[in-house]
């Protein structure tokens, strides 16, 4: 076993699931986005900013529950913020994202130094954090409890809001809206649809998505703000919901990919492996994620041209001679 | 006057709207934040001109972005938006250190031009990487040159920790970089080289390449309609990639030469955040390389004086950042003043017409 040992731990498995909470979250909140048609660049920023909300109502509150509400509000703003730029202003999608991020970079870092008086962390304030559970009968199973107990609330709502994402996309008359808008918007316009606000809706709702999994990060991972803690998880989250085909299902094992390489970099550094090599990883899957992704796609999408071509030949022949 | 100088004006005095706006934005936030905000607001605004060390500063602020600026209106000219000048910027300033570090057949100032080779072709390649599966696959572009951003800086930061790092000098940083292939100062008593010239005969290259070429014409003919430029023969394919390569090149060229004179070793532990800032530059100057210069001098001096700010007052420097964001979003809304626009355009066509 030896080296090969390191994975095949419980811990190491509980360890995927854990890093893979926030990346859940924020490729659900791209995916939302996405069937709506827009590509949702701030969630990286979306997190960070609601991170830092909950942090800091907590802190000063001493309220948990008023924290969470205060977190998720700013990341539904943040979410109708960006549709409001995008759409109604009519500013590049990518532009939006640029100026959005280049905003949370310098307002989280301002706000904190502002608040208390420290430009890397929140550890000058006693914030409050979401605890942990242990699942009552799951938890006695040998193998299984140890990976699947005792894991933050946080981790639980996300693989629940997997299924939510999933109902709420494929069996609601809004999930209907929202794919239809993102399909073809005119088409939506057409039977009286209003696609700004179905737009706005989606965004917001990718806002949410996007909050929970900042706060986890600061709330339930650990208990302190620190400026850049996201450190591109939004971005990873991106990428997680292209490779996922934009099921949420398919997302959220993508996200446990993602976990698995993260978890993966972190055994191989303790082992002293060279750390650069390793913390390349997880990029290096997602971009080949990707590619393999999008080659299958395009090859589906070429037989399916191929076939419409041959069969609009067959019905042509059968009328005309060439 | 035609409709399209009418544009013109009209877009020029929004950017300034824009501008001012966020200034406005930055002038409340300092009076909030503030204990001492007229200190503060002295010293953001006339600062970077209080001696001549800070104007070297300023200089020095401008220059990279000039080169990322530039990068990013090649870049983007084809319309496909990728980040790769962000990734190339880094990995241009770790070429360069480590050319000049371990290759020991050249001196002087033929090491400097044959670094600055090297790093042409390194970065241009790279950045080829995300268009190239764009075009042939079709993804998304951005997202693959974001996240190919952070492999190329673990490659470069590999090479870095494991070949160059000096672990016998106090200072963190590579080996000390040869002194005789550095650049000649211009002004004396500042880190201001001939990394300026460059600079700026860079603007006129990349004006020139992209305005009086055939293949300039091209590309940024596909940027404004690629099927049409697809149906009367461009090739489509080579030009997008020909883009990523000049402007990834472009990028890294900028991160090459700041390893020439302004800094005694390579000594970067993260990605630079250039990549981003010369989106701003971009969106500021139009994405006309013509208008860069101003673009980059405007945010260098913003810059500078945020950092002076950070040091002479309570105002952190971040603000900075606050400034930038404001000023993209109005200049990147179409939609901001776009009913204005109309109407001035209408009055005035109406008064033209009434005249004759």
């Amino acid at each position: 076993m030896g080296f090969l040992g390191n994975f095949l731990t419980t811990g190491f498995f509980y360890t995927v699931i854990r890093v893979s909470t926030p990346l859940i979250f924020a490729s659900l909140s791209s995916l939302i986005a996405r069937k709506a048609g827009v590509t949702n660049i701030t969630i990286d920023s979306t997190m960070l900013m609601s991170a830092l909300t909950g942090v800091l109502v907590s802190a000063f509150t001493q309220n948990l529950f008023l924290a969470l509400l205060c977190g998720m509000a700013v990341g539904v703003v943040m979410g109708i913020f960006m549709g409001y730029f995008h759409i109604l202003m009519n500013t590049n999608m990518i532009l939006t994202g640029v100026a959005i991020n280049t905003f949370t970079n310098g307002a989280t870092v301002m706000i904190l130094y502002a608040f208390t008086g420290d430009k890397g962390s929140s550890s000058m304030i006693k914030s409050l954090g979401v605890p942990g559970v242990e699942i009552p009968l799951i938890k006695d199973i040998p193998i299984l409890g140890e990976i699947l107990s005792g894991h933050n609330i946080f981790t639980y709502v996300a693989f629940l809001l997997v299924i939510v994402a999933w109902f709420l996309m494929y069996r609601t008359p809004l999930g209907l809206r929202i794919r239809a808008v993102g399909e073809n918007d005119s088409a939506a316009k057409s039977v009286g649809e209003n696609p700004t606000k179905i737009k706005l809706i989606a965004l917001g709702l990718s806002g949410f998505f996007a909050s929970l999994g900042g706060m986890y990060l600061s709330m339930g991972n650990m208990q302190v703000f620190i400026v850049n803690m996201t450190s591109s998880r939004g971005f990873i989250g991106v990428a997680a919901d292209a490779m996922g085909r934009g099921n949420p299902v398919g997302a959220m094992f993508s996200s446990l990919l993602f976990g698995c390489a993260n978890a993966v970099a972190n055994v191989l550094q303790i082992n002293s492996f060279s750390t650069d090599v390793v913390m390349a990883i997880p990029y290096v899957v997602s971009i080949v994620g990707i590619i393999v992704y999008s080659m299958r796609e395009k090859s589906k999408r070429d037989s399916k041209i191929k076939r419409a071509i041959a069969e609009a030949e067959k019905n042509a022949g059968a009328e005309t001679v060439f | 006057m035609s409709n399209k100088q009418l544009n013109q004006v009209f877009s020029f005095m929004k950017t300034l709207l824009a501008i001012f706006i966020a200034m406005i934005f930055a002038l409340m936030i300092i009076l909030i934040v503030s204990d001492e905000p007229l200190t503060a607001l002295h010293s953001f605004l006339i600062g970077p001109f209080t001696s001549q060390r800070r104007i070297g500063n300023l200089i020095e602020n401008i220059v990279p972005l000039i080169y990322v600026g530039l990068g990013v209106c090649i870049l983007w000219a084809t319309g496909k938006r990728t980040l790769s000048g962000e990734g190339c910027y880094y990995f241009g300033g770790l070429m360069a250190a480590a050319v000049s570090l371990k290759f020991i057949l050249l001196h002087g100032k033929s090491l400097t031009v044959f670094a600055m080779l090297a790093v042409i072709a390194v970065c241009g390649l790279m950045a080829l990487l995300p268009m190239y599966v764009n075009l042939k696959y079709g993804t998304d572009a951005f997202v693959v040159s974001l996240l190919f951003n952070y492999v190329m800086f673990y490659i470069g930061n590999y090479i870095f920790s494991n070949y160059l790092m000096d672990i016998t000098s106090t200072s963190s940083g590579s080996y000390p970089l040869p002194e005789d292939s550095f650049l000649t100062t211009l002004i004396p008593g500042t880190k201001v080289n001939t990394n300026l010239v460059i600079a700026l005969v860079m603007i006129v290259l990349v004006w020139f390449f992209l305005y009086k070429t055939k293949w300039g014409y091209s590309i940024r003919l596909i940027g404004i309609n690629p099927h049409f430029a697809k149906c009367i023969g461009i090739n489509v394919f080579g030009m997008c990639l020909l883009a990523q390569f000049l402007g990834g090149a472009l990028s890294g060229f900028g991160g090459g030469m700041e390893m020439f004179g302004r800094n005694p070793r390579f000594a970067w532990f993260s990605l630079t955040n250039l990549g981003w800032d010369g989106i701003m530059v971009a969106t500021l100057a139009k994405y006309k390389p013509q208008y860069v210069l101003f673009a980059a001098i405007f945010l260098g001096y913003v810059r500078t004086g945020a950092d002076i700010m950070n040091r002479s007052s309570d105002v952190a420097s971040e603000i900075v950042l606050i400034i930038q964001a404001i000023m993209i979003l109005f200049i990147g809304a179409n939609a901001f003043l776009a009913g204005t626009q109309q109407k001035l355009r209408v009055k005035y066509n109406e008064k033209v017409e009434k005249e004759a």
